[in-house]
């Protein structure tokens, strides 16, 4: 059965792209993160266009997100403090993100710049999770770590405008979430995630956050991030598809649902060196696709049909 | 005056031949709108009329002529590849479909098929590109994204055997042609137009249009979106707002109904063998797992 996409003008398999949902929902259930990472460069892959792609998950993403914030929010799992600050961030970046977005998109090279992002930044959080589930086991390079630790966390006490975020249990500059923030706004305008897998190892590693606070502010940060973004989006670039993007989430949440379910059985560092392979396969697979001579040696150019 | 006689005689001759083949050729569409609905996946165009019999028919399916960009891949850096220069094609069809009853190359010599812009190599002398330096090279590549994209189908002139020609019992042939329409072909005006050919030159043109356009909730959502962006952006973001909301108790419920579905056997059986098991047992393990 297939079904009519009124703004990527393009008509889908409802089933397959259900299942595809599904399958990428079961990934994130059993993996803790949003899977907008994944979505994206699945539905480049079938056809649709990159800008709407990546429009359409962040939309996708609001859905995702209202969900979980909720559930965190009830469980007081959400450092507000910290969170508006992250917001501030990304909404100056969301913002920024789009009218990228825009000038890349009227260049033409808005695909390579998507496919880029979607080349470095897994392989960088890939690479930094496989290694730290790695390091775990070779004891003796604990000490690199903490000479880089500390001078990274000489140079965040050094930031003005010190504050203490109680519900973290850390203090920190305000000038440092809102850094990432914009960091995150501006990745999510681009490749249409709502930045949990890149947030989520920065609060641990740098803001020093405790899990359980890392994950409920993470969300309800991404949540505002991802509003913005599907708003700049539609307004400016038109390119939200909401048709498409509630398929994507009547799969996901199904398969979000069992995923969770398995995640509870299986090994917690097992999953995070699957997480990682997971993340760097779709970068090999999307530097493969920018290396490799392309079928067609033309595309259209901003305004062509 | 005899010499007069017959000439006159031979320009009605001729005269009547031409007329009776002009009114040999018709040209019927089954539908003149291709609407696209929410389960749009192309549709069927059927194309039939008569045409005087000796006669082959070619049917061309255009829109209108316009200009097009493109951007021409290069390897930078002998690494990635991306788009560097630009290009334009001016004067050219974005959708063009081309069929006939014999081999084009076989029934029309190069001059006519230049002159009615039949087949890929007329077209190629009808266009203008600028901004490449290889111009055949560059319109090679066109071909290939327009077919690629489905809006182009006349592979080297050799389509013959697409139109049907059938035998009519008044002297003339009906022809008979179904065309796919892919979703890929935009939203437009369509020309069809027939070409009645003789003797390796196009003797009569009818043509006639079909629409494709948007109907029903795939219209005002694409009105929605290109024109008010704004109140599309703030729709997009409630839906999922509701949606998002309703999700955890919807999986919930779903999960109860599958559970007392999986379990309604057990109560059966049990029941039979006298014990009871209440459904209410099941939602208090369900909600002490929560």
């Amino acid at each position: 059965m297939n079904i009519y996409l009124p703004v990527a003008h393009t008509s889908i398999n409802l089933i397959i792209m259900l299942s595809i949902g599904t399958g990428i929902g079961l990934l994130s259930g059993l993996f803790g993160v949003g899977g907008g990472f994944l979505i994206t460069p699945v539905l480049m892959m079938f056809g649709i266009p990159p800008t709407v792609a990546a429009a359409s998950g962040a939309n996708q993403m609001v859905a995702a997100s209202t969900s979980a914030t909720l559930t965190h929010w009830k469980l007081g799992n959400v450092d507000m403090k910290m969170g508006l600050y992250l917001l501030a961030g990304s909404f100056l970046g969301g913002g920024l993100g789009v009218q990228v977005v825009k000038i890349l998109n009227a260049m033409g090279n808005i695909d390579f710049v998507i496919k880029l992002t979607y080349v470095l930044l897994p392989f960088t959080v890939g690479g930094i999770m496989l290694g730290e589930s790695l390091k775990k086991k070779s004891p003796d390079k604990g000490h690199e770590g903490r000479v880089r630790q500390s001078a990274c966390s000489r140079l965040m006490g050094s930031l003005p405008f010190q504050m203490e975020f109680a519900k973290s249990g850390v203090r920190h500059s305000a000038i440092l979430p809102v850094l990432i923030g914009i960091m995150v706004g501006v990745l999510a305008a681009i490749m249409g995630v709502g930045g949990g897998f890149i947030m989520v190892p920065i609060m641990l590693y740098i803001l020093k956050m405790p899990m359980r606070v890392i994950i409920g502010t993470s969300v309800f940060q991404i949540l505002f991030t991802v509003i913005e973004v599907t708003f700049l989006q539609s307004y400016t670039n038109h390119s939200v598809d909401f048709v498409l993007a509630l398929v994507m989430l009547t799969g996901s949440s199904i398969g979000a649902y069992i995923g969770t379910m398995f995640s509870e059985k299986l090994n917690t560092e097992q999953l995070k060196v699957l997480l990682a392979l997971l993340i760097l396969s779709v970068g090999v697979k999307i530097l493969f696709e920018l290396m490799s001579k392309p079928s067609l040696l033309l595309a259209y150019s901003f305004g062509g049909k | 005056m005899g010499k007069l006689l017959k000439t006159l005689l031979t320009v009605l001759v001729v005269l009547l031949s031409v007329n009776h083949a002009n009114a040999a050729l018709t040209l019927s569409l089954d539908k003149k709108m291709i609407p696209i609905n929410a389960f749009y996946k192309g549709n069927a165009l059927k194309i039939t009329g008569t045409v005087a019999s000796g006669e082959d028919v070619v049917v061309k399916i255009t829109s209108p002529l316009e200009n097009e960009s493109f951007m021409v891949k290069e390897k930078l850096f002998h690494l990635f590849w991306m788009n560097k220069d630009k290009v334009d094609v001016s004067k050219v069809n974005s959708v063009y479909m081309l069929y006939s009853s014999a081999d084009i190359d076989g029934i029309l010599p190069v001059a006519e098929r230049n002159k009615y812009s039949l087949g890929y190599e007329a077209l190629h002398n009808s266009v203008g590109i600028s901004g490449a330096s290889d111009k055949d090279a560059l319109f090679r590549e066109f071909i290939k994204v327009k077919e690629a994209g489905k809006l182009y189908s006349a592979p080297d002139n050799k389509v013959g055997n697409k139109v049907i020609l059938m035998p009519l019992k008044d002297g003339n042939n009906s022809f008979w042609l179904t065309v796919k329409m892919p979703y890929q072909v935009p939203i437009g005006r369509y020309e069809v137009a027939v070409y009645a050919v003789k003797n390796r030159s196009i003797v009569q043109m009818v043509s006639d249009n079909v629409l494709i356009e948007p109907v029903g909730v795939v219209r005002e959502i694409s009105d929605i979106a290109m024109n008010h962006g704004g109140v599309y952006g703030v729709l997009a973001i409630i839906i999922a707002l509701i949606t998002g909301y309703m999700v955890t108790p919807v999986i919930g419920i779903a999960k109860r109904m599958l559970l007392a579905a999986i379990m309604a056997p057990r109560s059966i059986i049990n029941a039979v063998n006298g014990q009871v098991y209440p459904m209410s047992a099941l939602e208090e393990t369900d909600q002490a797992k929560e």
